[in-house]
């Protein structure tokens, strides 16, 4: 079966780039007949994509996700489904021809440079697929990025004329549509050749992604090799941030299977001698001579398909070793069964690192805490090994050192929790020394309500019936929380805490790494660390730790108690400062924190509960407010964190 | 709490007891003579006190039911 699609995904290969080639041919000079035979191919392709991807799903189905021959059947799918898409713009393209006074009005516009890379990456999609070939998968994305600047050229283009009011605007439009055509074009090579990126490390990763890697491994002095390096993804986070945890491989250590593609070795488009335009003896760089081989811009002849181990057509030949990678089946060994550990990939020396990829603002901030906090206490957050600013868009890669202990969640999540009990312990130790040790007098406020105010768009999203819910008991009103938080902010403005102190920012049991042997603590995610009310730590700590979402009961129990013991130190640290105001600004901030936290919870009744306790405590606030309280007047019971949980 | 209950103890004396929850509306008409249970029940770290008030009314249109098997978010 796997044969059979094989060679069905080859055929279907082929077609989409003959589909190319009449595609161009029919922009150059229109022809009916030939029209009428790109339908028919187009059909065609429909019919074998399909094909394919219910083939490629009956065998996919009952194998486990992560395997890599499930990967690849996968991928398969998906990249064939993509072709489908291709051709379907092909088509239209010779449509939007049809509404042209003259195909010749195009010329100017030389779109056989866009044909040129289309047919150089279509060319390249199957033998990329089959030989796992980081570098033309790579090179699929150059070929995208190329198109995108063809387009912006010819789109600046358009527009002038448009503007100098051209005598043909409906002849401009339509030429605007067929070169946004051929760059969508170019989306679906992208997309095609992070598939194949994806069969080839066994993970999902966008190629922006992977360049930044590169360029993060290279900055720490070691390079990329997918081959030899282990990727795993880390999921989850909500940060908005990639990550994953890299086996990288150092610079100027050889072994193993090398590549033919150039003296760094990977394929790796971050400034390194070994980039895919540094190959152009193999795949890399502008297509040679000969390659599309469809008679096309180079001139050679051929039948637009290319051949397999055919001499000088620029393609890597299955004799080759060409990719430096390792035999199929071999970077299947580069994760540890249980998930938890570093990714492994050979015995070759190795240093894991951590890899963050995101919103730049985001990933400076971390950076410039990370320093910070490393100059406060040395070996608390982990080393940053390099930093990648933003080179275009607005993403950047932070890489940093590897710590290999598990966080407070996944010990409780594991039934760990007297370790993590342990850990939380040795964590609030730290913080609250953190704590003294920055306090800066002066008021400050870290307003929770504004706070709650602009983060439950997504808790709206999710349960609008609980965070919009009014109601009565009689003449008893139950306003919407959301329109108690001005008054409450209001409120909030009278009772600021009386110092500031350096906070983390998101103090939760996911951020706080332990190692039980060592009894050592670190502290990851440190972008939203700042001079705050420290309160903002005590309320986050403590409803992360209620809205785990364990239903064993023992688990549960340990879980209560972790939290009476995060109150009780947060509380003795309140005292030995002579925070008077700390009640209240607690009630403020766990009201914060349960609210928003609603956006995490998937359980409807546990939500609710959520929302009943952060009305609960807004509503204490205004009752005693209205009665004319001083604030360090409040006083907020530790039954606050018995919280049913369904 | 309290002010919750207090509604309700306002609401038995009046004779009228309404709720509202979202857009869906109930008025009730205790009876003057009504019976009331209270049970208790501990499990799992868990204490529960249950009041009921039942009363006897002239077969009518049905209550309209509030889905409140959710907990009252007003707690």
């Amino acid at each position: 079966m796997l044969s059979e699609i094989r060679g069905g995904f080859k055929i279907l290969a082929s077609e989409v780039l003959q589909a190319a080639s009449e595609s161009r041919d029919l922009l150059r000079r229109r022809d009916p007949s030939k029209s009428r035979a790109l339908d028919h191919r187009t059909s065609y392709i429909a019919t074998q994509s399909a094909l394919i991807q219910k083939q490629a799903l009956e065998l996919y189905a009952g194998r486990p996700a992560g395997r890599r021959d499930s990967i690849y059947l996968q991928a398969l799918s998906s990249v064939a489904s993509r072709l489908e898409r291709v051709s379907e713009l092909l088509l239209n393209l010779d449509r939007q021809a049809g509404y042209l006074g003259s195909i010749e009005f195009l010329e100017p516009f030389r779109l056989d440079d866009f044909f040129h890379e289309i047919l150089f990456g279509l060319g390249r999609i199957e033998p990329a697929l089959e030989r796992k070939d980081l570098t033309l998968a790579v090179r699929l994305g150059q070929a995208e990025e190329r198109l995108d600047g063809s387009y912006a050229d010819r789109f600046a283009k358009i527009i002038g004329e448009l503007k100098k009011g051209a005598s043909d605007p409906g002849d401009l439009v339509t030429a605007l549509m067929i070169v946004h055509y051929l760059e969508r074009v170019g989306d679906m090579l992208l997309e095609i050749g992070e598939m194949i990126i994806f069969v080839i490390m066994g993970e999902r990763i966008k190629l922006e992604q992977y360049k930044a890697l590169g360029a993060g491994l290279k900055a720490t002095g070691s390079r990329m090799d997918a081959g030899r390096m282990g990727y795993r993804s880390i999921w989850g986070g909500r940060s908005g941030c990639r990550i994953g945890v890299v086996d990288a491989v150092p610079s100027g250590h050889e072994g193993g299977p090398r590549s033919g593609d150039g003296e760094g070795g990977g394929p790796w488009p971050g400034g390194a001698a070994s980039g895919p335009d540094a190959a152009e003896g193999g795949c890399g760089g502008r297509p040679p001579s000969g390659l599309a081989a469809d008679g096309g811009p180079d001139g050679a002849a051929g039948n637009g398909l290319p051949a397999e181990g055919r001499a000088g057509n620029g393609l890597p030949t299955e004799g080759r070793a060409g990719n430096g990678l390792p035999p199929e089946g071999r970077a299947g060994n580069c994760r540890h069964s249980d998930g938890h550990g570093p990714a492994k990939a050979s015995k070759s020396p190795s240093e894991t690192v951590l890899f963050k990829h995101g919103p730049a603002f985001k990933l400076t901030r971390e950076r410039e805490s990370l320093v910070r906090w490393a100059a406060m206490r040395p070996g608390l957050t982990p080393d940053v090994k390099a930093f990648i600013p933003a080179s275009e868009g607005s993403e950047a890669a932070l890489v940093l050192e590897y710590i290999p202990s598990r966080n407070l969640q996944a010990l409780f999540m594991d039934n760990a929790p007297d370790e993590a009990i342990d850990g939380l312990d040795a964590a609030l130790g730290v913080m609250c020394g953190i704590w003294e040790e920055t306090a800066k007098d002066g008021p400050c406020s870290a307003e929770f309500a504004r706070q709650a105010e602009g983060r439950l768009g997504e808790a709206r999203c999710l349960y609008p019936q609980i965070i919009r819910y009014q109601g009565a008991v009689g003449s008893l009103e139950v306003r919407p929380v959301e329109e108690l938080l001005p008054e409450l902010s209001r409120m909030e403005a009278e009772s600021p805490a009386p110092r500031s102190m350096l906070i983390h920012g998101d103090f939760n049991l996911s951020n706080i790494l332990y190692d039980p042997a060592s009894r050592r603590v670190h502290m990851l995610d440190l972008y939203r660390s700042r001079e705050s009310d420290y309160v903002q730590d005590v309320s986050v700590m403590l409803v992360s730790i209620l809205r785990l979402p364990i239903l064993s009961h023992p688990v549960r129990r340990r879980l209560a108690e972790a939290a009476r013991r995060a109150w009780d130190a947060a509380a003795r640290f309140a005292a030995g400062s002579g925070d008077a105001t700390y009640e209240a600004r607690l009630a403020f901030g766990l009201g914060r924190s349960f609210l928003t936290s609603t956006r995490f919870i998937l359980d409807e009744r546990m939500a609710a509960r959520f929302m009943a306790r952060a009305r609960y405590l807004f509503e204490k606030l205004l009752a005693f407010r209205a009665k004319g309280g001083s604030a360090d007047g409040f006083r907020l019971s530790r039954d606050i964190l018995e919280i049913q949980v369904s | 709490m309290a002010r919750y209950l207090e509604a309700l103890i306002e609401g038995f004396q009046d004779r009228k007891l309404t709720f509202r929850s979202q857009q869906r509306k109930v008025s009730l008409e205790p009876a003057e003579v009504m019976d009331m249970s209270v049970e208790t029940s501990a499990r799992r770290g868990r204490v529960r006190v249950t009041l009921s008030f039942s009363w006897a009314e002239e077969e009518g249109p049905a209550v309209p039911q509030l889905p409140l098997d959710r907990p009252f978010p007003g707690r």
